[in-house]
């Protein structure tokens, strides 16, 4: 991929990121955080997987972000009010990032890794047999987690519905 | 069987969509100010003063029983002098204010001597200068045969007076105490 | 030389010139990095963008000309017919109307959520015409994934209706926009399942091989039983992703003000409409283009079949909003969770069981197995869940 593109989609994904974490208001937060999502769809995009990168869009922004947004909703976090940013603790957070920084640069620049394959530009034909051959366990197992993850908040809606109805007269 | 409600009513709405362009009972609009759909013969717009053809006099004779009756009070009148000093039976001035009139037809059956009645006119709407809302006798004035036009139904009521001629004793036709809309044909 | 290769050829001429004559003018101040083949790929982009971005646009505004007239024919009554012969200069009118208004923001509103709003709901429904096949060869991009990249794109403006209605600072918009987000999640996935029906018969996503995939003349998916299903689901599905009567109680004047777009106006809440009829028409060309074979069509070039099949769902859409009474907000998630859902399910299976079975016998079980599953669907679906409440209140 283009070397100066990376380098443009890289500082959009960064600054978001900040902006993600530093913003006060929550909603222009997660709107940043939104950016990062396609910022990394445009990255696929630019590593010739264009599968990933739609599915990143249905599935990030598609759905996870209204996810946070309804989640945020709900909370009824004080929207207006001034939060600190620097909190008692924050020599904690310091130490535990730097940790998962070094860890990282480590994994990214020490240990060799073997060549990548052959510039075969990746099928979504062959992404779906692989899915459904090699990895059909995990596949299976993922699909059984969100079904539990269902159950779940039916049994919490049914729930909260039931007391609600016995609360009100 | 399940979903036909849907179905049924698509088809009927096809039909009202088709038939429209062909049949006049589909399509119900007016394109209004070319064409105009013929108001109903009791229809109440602002009233105005009959006066007989022949003569050119008011009917009306300033008893002020339609200023009586009106609920928004927009009727004022008053009477003549005669020559001699003596109220004449006729009425000077007569001012219908129209931003108060509402159209009620209340002074058109309180008249006793059916000198009121309500015109078909509404559009009064216009863009420049305003025109003054109060109106006197000479804007209120209206033939009867303009009555006969327009409701000939209240008009065959409200038969005119007979003229007062030496010759020729017409018959009076009988008339009802109140003069207003009993009109049951 | 035939209506349908004209715009091929305006293509090829255009990548030529960019070739031999832009290329040679322009080679002493281009930097090393343009080549011609870059330079070749670029003219043939712009030629491409350029005709979408002015052919989609004239089509919308005479569509919501279209909807007026045909709409106000169904009510008894002309649509607009004083703006010019027959109302035709009326979009034009109501673009005008748009720009000339007063942009007022909510004074405690949100500014740059509001301003983003208009923006992230109309740039993807541009966006997705991209992969729209409107006749042979004649698509902006023949991505290997135009099917998932259409939905994709489509699930974008989810978002950006619930930040119209968070932006305006107004418990009714504010209402409106949540509502508006959960029909179109729930309504998605129908949407999603239906379009993969006929992706799993085909065996690729890419809309071209789709539309080549239909070839003859029973050979539209919308003759199998599992692809009038699914066509069925989508076009249910279709009208509630756009907003559309009877699903469009987020915006329905009645309800709600004006739903999440009640504090827009100017331009700003022209770029809504714009969206929605954007969104409704391409989700139209999609099913034509997944469900009815595309531009494929004897005599008539394809462009003219694949505009005629538009057409005509999109008065089907027209249709509906004609007939039908808004549906409440219950009724609308019940329809959505407890009909569609299964019956989208269903007919994935069955059009995977119909795979492996003759196609005789396979089209008499697909069709046997689907109209039992719509039947036994109905029952859990009869009765308003109101009702039910108050009886079960009463023992």
């Amino acid at each position: 991929m283009n070397q100066w593109l990376f380098v443009l989609l890289a500082l959009v994904i960064v600054s978001a990121a900040v902006l993600a974490v530093t913003l006060r208001n929550l909603i222009h937060s997660v709107l940043s955080l939104i950016v990062v999502f396609l910022g990394t769809a445009a990255v696929y995009v630019g590593l010739e997987a264009p599968f990933i990168a739609a599915v990143q869009v249905l599935i990030y922004v598609g759905a996870i972000a209204i996810l946070l947004l309804f989640a945020l909703m709900l909370v009824r976090a004080k929207m207006g009010q001034p939060t600190p940013h620097v909190t008692g603790s924050w020599w904690l957070g310091f130490i535990l990032a730097s940790a998962l920084f070094v860890i990282l640069a480590a994994a990214a620049f020490g240990i060799d890794r073997p060549a990548p394959p052959a510039a075969d530009v990746p099928d979504v034909a062959a992404l779906g047999t692989d899915l459904l051959r090699q990895w059909v366990m995990p596949f299976e197992a993922a699909s059984l987690l969100l079904t539990a993850a269902m159950i779940g908040a039916i049994a919490v809606a049914i729930e909260l519905r039931r007391q609600s109805r016995r609360s009100a007269p | 069987m399940y979903g036909l409600g849907l179905l049924k009513g698509m088809y009927v709405v096809l039909r009202n969509f088709v038939e429209s362009y062909y049949k006049p009972e589909r399509l119900v609009t007016v394109q209004y100010p070319e064409e105009r759909r013929p108001l109903p013969p009791r229809f109440r717009g602002f009233p105005f003063l009959i006066y007989d053809d022949d003569s050119g006099a008011l009917r009306c004779v300033a008893c002020q029983l339609c200023a009586k009756a009106c609920p928004a009070t927009c009727i004022e009148l008053t009477m003549a002098k005669g020559e001699d000093g003596k109220p004449a039976k006729r009425p000077e001035t007569y001012t219908l204010d129209l931003g108060l009139c509402m159209q009620c037809g209340l002074c058109v059956e309180a008249c006793p001597f059916a000198a009121l009645a309500m015109d078909h006119d509404f559009e009064r709407a216009v863009i420049d200068q305003p025109e003054p809302l109060r109106l006197g006798i000479d804007q209120l004035r209206r033939p009867f045969s303009y009555l006969e036009q327009i409701n000939p139904e209240a008009a065959n009521a409200l038969a005119p007076k007979p003229a007062k001629t030496a010759a020729g004793a017409e018959e009076r036709p009988a008339k009802s105490s109140h003069g207003g809309r009993e009109v049951t044909t | 030389m035939s209506m349908d290769n004209v715009w091929i050829a305006i293509k090829q001429a255009a990548v030529g010139a960019a070739r031999d004559v832009l290329y040679p003018l322009l080679d002493p101040v281009l930097p090393a990095w343009i080549t011609p083949e870059r330079l070749m790929m670029f003219a043939s982009a712009v030629i491409s963008v350029v005709s979408i971005l002015v052919i989609v646009p004239l089509v919308m505004m005479y569509l919501t000309w279209a909807e007026r007239k045909v709409v106000g024919r169904m009510q008894n009554r002309f649509g607009p017919n004083r703006v010019g012969w027959f109302g035709l200069l009326q979009p034009i009118a109501d673009a005008v109307k748009m720009l000339t208004k007063e942009d007022i923001v909510p004074a405690r509103g949100d500014r740059f959520v509001h301003l983003m709003a208009p923006v992230l709901i109309l740039v993807p429904t541009l966006l997705v015409y991209a992969v729209i096949p409107f006749g042979e060869g004649m698509i902006a991009a023949d991505l290997d994934i135009g099917v998932l990249y259409f939905l994709a794109l489509s699930s974008v403006t989810t978002l950006a209706v619930f930040m119209a209605g968070w932006a305006s600072r107004n418990k009714y918009s504010f209402l409106g926009g949540m509502r508006a987000v959960a029909q179109m999640v729930s309504y998605e996935i129908p949407l999603v399942i239906a379009a993969v029906v006929v992706v799993m018969r085909v065996g690729s996503l890419s809309t071209v091989a789709i539309v080549e995939a239909q070839a003859g003349l029973f050979g539209w998916f919308v003759f199998q039983p599992w692809g009038l299903f699914a066509f069925l689901i989508f076009l249910a599905a279709m009208t509630a992703e756009a907003n559309r009567s009877p699903f469009d109680l987020p915006e329905g004047e009645s309800e709600l003000v004006a739903g999440f777009h009640t504090e827009y106006s100017g331009m700003k809440f022209g770029m809504f409409y714009l969206a929605e009829y954007f969104s409704a028409l391409a989700q139209c060309f999609l099913a034509a283009t997944l469900f009815f074979g595309g531009w494929k069509g004897p005599l008539l070039p394809g462009w003219i079949w694949i505009f005629l099949k538009t057409f005509v769902l999109v008065f089907v859409l027209f249709l509906f909003r004609g007939t039908f009474p808004r549906v409440r907000v219950d009724q609308l998630m019940g329809f959505t969770w407890k009909f569609l859902l299964p019956l989208a399910l269903t007919t994935v299976f069955v059009a995977g069981l119909t795979y492996y079975l003759p196609p005789v016998p396979g089209w008499i079980v697909g069709a046997v197995l689907l109209t039992g599953t719509f039947f036994v669907l109905m029952l859990p679906n009869r009765r308003v869940t109101l009702v039910r409440r108050a009886c079960r209140l009463e023992n």
